[in-house]
């Protein structure tokens, strides 16, 4: 496989398999599906083997290699930086406490990576750190070079931060599940998950957004904009005057879930 | 509200990924690949100047070589011949030792060291210093003789002059004031 320019490979893990995409930042050329693994993530050491199964006919050695984990591998979670804090210190102190009050966890199996922002609150993340040594461990196998390990949402985030608008939602849409940031202006305000209910229709995202507005204590957006495997009935349509939804992927571009999660962040 | 650029939204900088170079250049913007050529470029400018510059060093450093031989060749030709030609006749040094005495005089301590002993009753008309004898020769006018003496009596106090005398004095019979001029020698300095 020749690498070309700008060209980098995405593998996506989730729980229930892996996928590989091949991505070229450059010249804005579409991703490409590789390969996909199905295998279950957590029955003991299936991930080494998996990987295997997955570049089995693919040279990898000397790629650059990005990697997107699932929502459901991490815990996601947003930290309020004590007042007066000023080292790093006292925001990784910060993070690893709410981490340990929310989900009981000990910080000890856990890497956690967070915004570091000491003036407002920011978005943290934690991911398994046998899960991390696993990717390291395949990224010496296989000699290629591990650029980057993010969460899917994080990496939606990203990919799509140019046309993201400031004050607009952003919300993501995988595996039945609605993964929305609430911003104010540039300020996350917060990040929640819901399950979809099946049938969900655009009168249900109505509701579910101002509940939600409600509930972390924002004023209710004018605008959503969704990524993901996004049912083509959410995008706005007239009469609907809550608020705007505009729809930066849909279900219907023919990708598999665990493809997309490779993907995400770049549109196909 | 306040106006918001639509210019996207910052990055959300949460990785796992161990930190490295790779990392690094692969988190850099994708375009400044574009760059890398007008880089290499500049790199490859900045290299041919060194270069250059190096060079002309070496050159310059040869041409200051050339010209320090061509330079020291006569007067090491000179160094080398012995300088007995030139006989000075001891008049002729000491001529030569009295008026590097007389260029070496501390002119300047010994005026002010007069000028500030002589009070106003007392004129200076002229300080006649002799280098070889270290001796300062001082003629004065004074209004009347307890003037004169007064100031031959101060200048014995002064410090830095030793052996101070009166060695002449006369009325001046043509003035109408008729002043009393005198001379006074001194001696500076350590002997």
């Amino acid at each position: 496989m020749r690498r070309r320019l700008g060209q980098s490979l995405r593998i996506g893990v989730a729980a229930n398999g892996l996928s590989l995409v091949k991505i070229g930042r450059l010249f804005g050329s579409a991703p490409l599906a590789l390969a996909e693994q199905p295998l279950d993530l957590f029955a003991p050491d299936a991930l080494a083997p998996g990987l295997r199964m997955l570049f089995s006919d693919l040279p990898l050695a000397g790629w650059p290699v990005t990697v997107v984990l699932a929502d459901e591998l991490l815990r996601l979670w947003q930290v309020t930086p004590p007042p007066g804090a000023t080292r790093v210190a006292d925001l990784e102190a910060a993070a690893a406490l709410r981490f340990q009050h929310l989900f009981g966890a000990a910080p000890a199996e856990w890497r956690i990576s967070a915004d570091w922002d000491a003036d407002r609150p920011f978005l943290a993340a934690a991911a398994p750190n046998v899960l991390l040594e696993q990717l390291t461990a395949a990224a010496r196998e296989h000699r290629f070079h591990l650029v980057e390990v993010q969460p899917h949402f994080v990496a939606a985030l990203n990919g799509w931060r140019r046309e993201r608008r400031p004050g607009a939602w952003f919300g993501q849409v995988h595996g039945g599940v609605l993964t929305l940031a609430a911003y104010e202006g540039r300020a996350l305000v917060a990040v929640r998950s819901a399950a979809i209910p099946g049938g969900a229709d655009r009168d249900w995202l109505d509701t579910h957004v101002a509940r939600e507005a409600l509930r972390v204590g924002a004023a209710r957006p004018e605008r959503l904009q969704l990524c993901g495997a996004v049912p083509l009935a959410w995008a706005s349509s007239p009469g609907r005057l809550k608020f705007a939804c505009s729809l930066l992927e849909t279900d219907d571009d023919g990708w598999s879930e665990l493809a997309r999660l490779a993907r995400s962040g770049s549109a196909a | 509200m306040k106006p918001v650029m639509s210019f996207g939204m910052k990055r959300t900088r949460i990785d796992f990924a161990p930190p490295g170079l790779r990392r690094t250049l692969f988190r850099a913007p994708p375009r400044l690949v574009f760059l890398a050529p007008a880089i290499v470029l500049l790199l490859a400018t900045a290299a041919g100047q060194g270069q250059q510059y190096l060079e002309r060093q070496a050159e310059l450093a040869a041409l200051q070589a050339a010209t320090a031989a061509r330079t020291q060749a006569p007067l090491t030709q000179r160094s080398a011949a012995p300088a007995p030609h030139i006989v000075i006749a001891p008049a002729q040094a000491s001529a030569v030792n009295a008026a590097v005495m007389q260029l070496n005089l501390p002119w300047r301590d010994l005026a002010e060291a007069v000028a500030g002993a002589t009070p106003p009753s007392v004129a200076l008309l002229s300080l006649e210093p002799d280098a070889k004898r270290r001796q300062l020769r001082i003629t004065a006018e004074a209004r009347s003789s307890d003037d004169m003496l007064a100031y031959v009596s101060r200048m014995q106090a002064e410090e830095g002059f030793s052996s101070v005398v009166l060695t002449r004095h006369e009325v001046m019979e043509q003035d109408p004031n008729r002043p009393l001029r005198f001379q006074i020698s001194a001696q500076w300095g350590a002997p």
